[in-house]
């Protein structure tokens, strides 16, 4: 397991400075949160860790090797998954065929071997469904494995894209507010499951915009406003900070 | 009955021929890419085979696994400047690729016999060489499509940023659709030529385009039944309703919009849907019924 680092990372879009100067560290086994007012630049970071966005300035690493210059595809395969904002299903694929998409094991099988449907394939295959079939018991959706992903409802979709980014074996989980929408019972749930998967030694990044879920759930929280870092720490440290009061919450008491 | 069979052989091998293109073109549509290259990829299949076969006294097989190797070559260099395309900018750029190659070939006299095409090839290669070139493709087609492979196609093809972020290679998979389609195609081409005894290049223009294109749209683009259901039904409709022959551009035209229209998945994989649905509904309602048992 490995430690996400991100060191004076920027991103400037034309004339907007989305992000700025950003250093931060995602440990593996903790919930580090990472919250701001809508367009303080959070998704941007997703999409800049995740290689989907290049840097302007700045180093990220995983572990002790720079990942800022691959391509997204390679970023996930060293083990950063995400999860989407605005939900990103495969509409038409099943709830199983979804996670396996995310199996990524079979690719050992060689092309001919594939191509000639050989035992080796078959074994990959069997092993591919078996793991996201124990995916789907985790997360109580065993009986939704032939379901097509576009017809389930919001909170089973925001669970399959989770399921989805575990198939990837990550190191680091990214959550792009995986409780929007969601009720208070149902968030605690999926607080839950990240509990369970950070005590497994995966490093999670979740952005939230529910305080109350961040402040209970978060090891430790950054906030940014306007793309510039205004605090980090723990979350009863962040909460009591007048910065993050006013620019966050309006200067409302949380 | 000996008959009745070899009267209808040509028309069978007319049929596996448009099966081997819309299998072509089935294999980039399932990688997410709109590639119309089939018909051009075909053609430098058939010229391959036929200048191999004329011109330097090639064997048959070699020939026909030459074409292939041509296609899939063409192809292979095509897929690089297409991977900074998408939708229907690729479409556009190779509908110009095929009305290059035509091109090319009716004015490159010398070696492709310009207008007049090649002729005289000898007609070496029967039904069962058909039956055992469509075997081949679809095998290994639906091998492929039933493993990682087809999984990396299919997530491409509905969201290439969820793709990319399961660590599928995108430009790697869309790589290996076109060599496939290009193997294909040329192989097909190839088979063309050696059983029509010529080479001629407006068979491989426009018609040929719409025409495999309207195989897959009907049949399908995500199960390999798909595109060979659509090439059976397209082949063999003018054949039964023998009016409608002359009209064939016209029927394919209409039966790609109403597909379009009602059948946006096409036949195969519309049904494939159905019935997923279906076993879907039963088991929800056994689940409610023992529910409602137990209350």
């Amino acid at each position: 397991m490995a430690t996400l680092k991100l060191s004076g990372v920027s991103r400037r879009f034309g004339g907007v400075q989305a992000v700025k100067d950003l250093s931060m560290t995602v440990e593996p086994g903790r919930i580090t949160g990472l919250i701001g007012p809508n367009g303080a630049g959070k998704t941007t970071v997703v999409n800049l860790i995740t290689g989907l966005l290049k840097l302007t300035a700045g180093t990220i690493s995983l572990g002790d090797r720079d990942i800022h210059e691959l391509p997204p595809y390679r970023v996930a395969q060293l083990g950063i998954a995400r999860t989407f904002q605005n939900i990103r299903l495969l509409r038409n694929a099943s709830v199983l065929d979804s996670i396996v998409a995310g199996c990524r094991q079979e690719e050992a099988v060689p092309l001919y071997a594939q191509a000639l449907g050989l035992p080796a394939m078959r074994r990959a295959r069997a092993a591919s469904i078996e793991r996201a079939r124990a995916l789907m018991a985790e997360m109580s959706m065993s009986e939704y494995g032939t379901h097509l992903a576009g017809e389930l409802s919001y909170g089973h979709q925001r669970r399959l894209e989770i399921m989805r980014a575990l198939a990837l074996n990550p190191a680091v989980l990214l959550l792009d507010e995986p409780v929007a929408g969601m009720n208070d019972a149902e968030a605690e749930e999926l607080g839950r499951v990240f509990r369970r998967l950070a005590a497994r030694g995966i490093a999670i990044l979740l952005i939230e915009h529910n305080m109350r879920f961040v402040m209970a759930l978060c090891d430790e929280i950054y906030v940014v406003a306007t793309g510039e870092l205004i605090d980090h720490g723990q979350p009863d440290k962040v909460r009591a900070n007048p910065r993050v009061i006013e620019a966050y919450l309006g200067g409302e008491a949380c | 009955m000996i008959d009745f069979i070899t009267g209808y052989l040509p028309l069978l091998n007319l049929v596996i021929l448009n099966c081997g293109l819309a299998l072509s073109q089935y294999v980039v549509l399932r990688a997410g890419v709109f590639s119309l290259a089939t018909a051009g990829l075909a053609s430098i299949g058939a010229y391959a085979a036929g200048i191999l076969i004329l011109r330097a006294g090639v064997p048959t097989l070699v020939s026909v696994l030459g074409g292939a190797a041509a296609g899939m070559i063409v192809a292979l260099i095509l897929s690089l400047p297409l991977a900074r395309l998408r939708g229907v900018f690729q479409a556009i750029a190779t509908v110009a690729l095929v009305q290059i190659i035509l091109s090319v070939a009716l004015y490159a006299d010398d070696i492709t016999g310009g207008a007049n095409g090649l002729n005289g090839i000898p007609q070496l290669v029967g039904t069962p060489a058909l039956l055992l070139f469509a075997a081949i493709s679809i095998y290994g087609l639906w091998s492929l499509g039933r493993g990682r492979v087809g999984t990396a196609f299919d997530a491409i093809r509905q969201d290439e940023t969820v793709a990319v972020s399961l660590g599928i290679a995108v430009a790697r998979y869309q790589a290996l659709a076109f060599a496939l389609s290009g193997a294909i195609a040329g192989a097909a081409g190839a088979l063309m030529a050696c059983h029509n005894h010529s080479v001629v290049p407006e068979e491989f223009g426009f018609d040929m385009l719409t025409t495999v294109l309207a195989y897959v749209v009907l049949g399908g683009r995500q199960s390999v039944a798909g595109p060979v259901v659509g090439a059976v039904i397209l082949s063999l409709l003018p054949e039964i309703a023998r009016p409608l022959a002359d009209n064939r551009m016209i029927i394919h035209g209409l039966l790609i919009m109403l597909a379009i229209i009602y059948l946006p998945h096409g036949i195969v994989d519309s049904i494939v849907i159905a019935r997923r649905r279906a076993a879907n509904g039963a088991a929800a309602s056994v689940v409610t019924k023992a529910a409602d048992g137990h209350a």
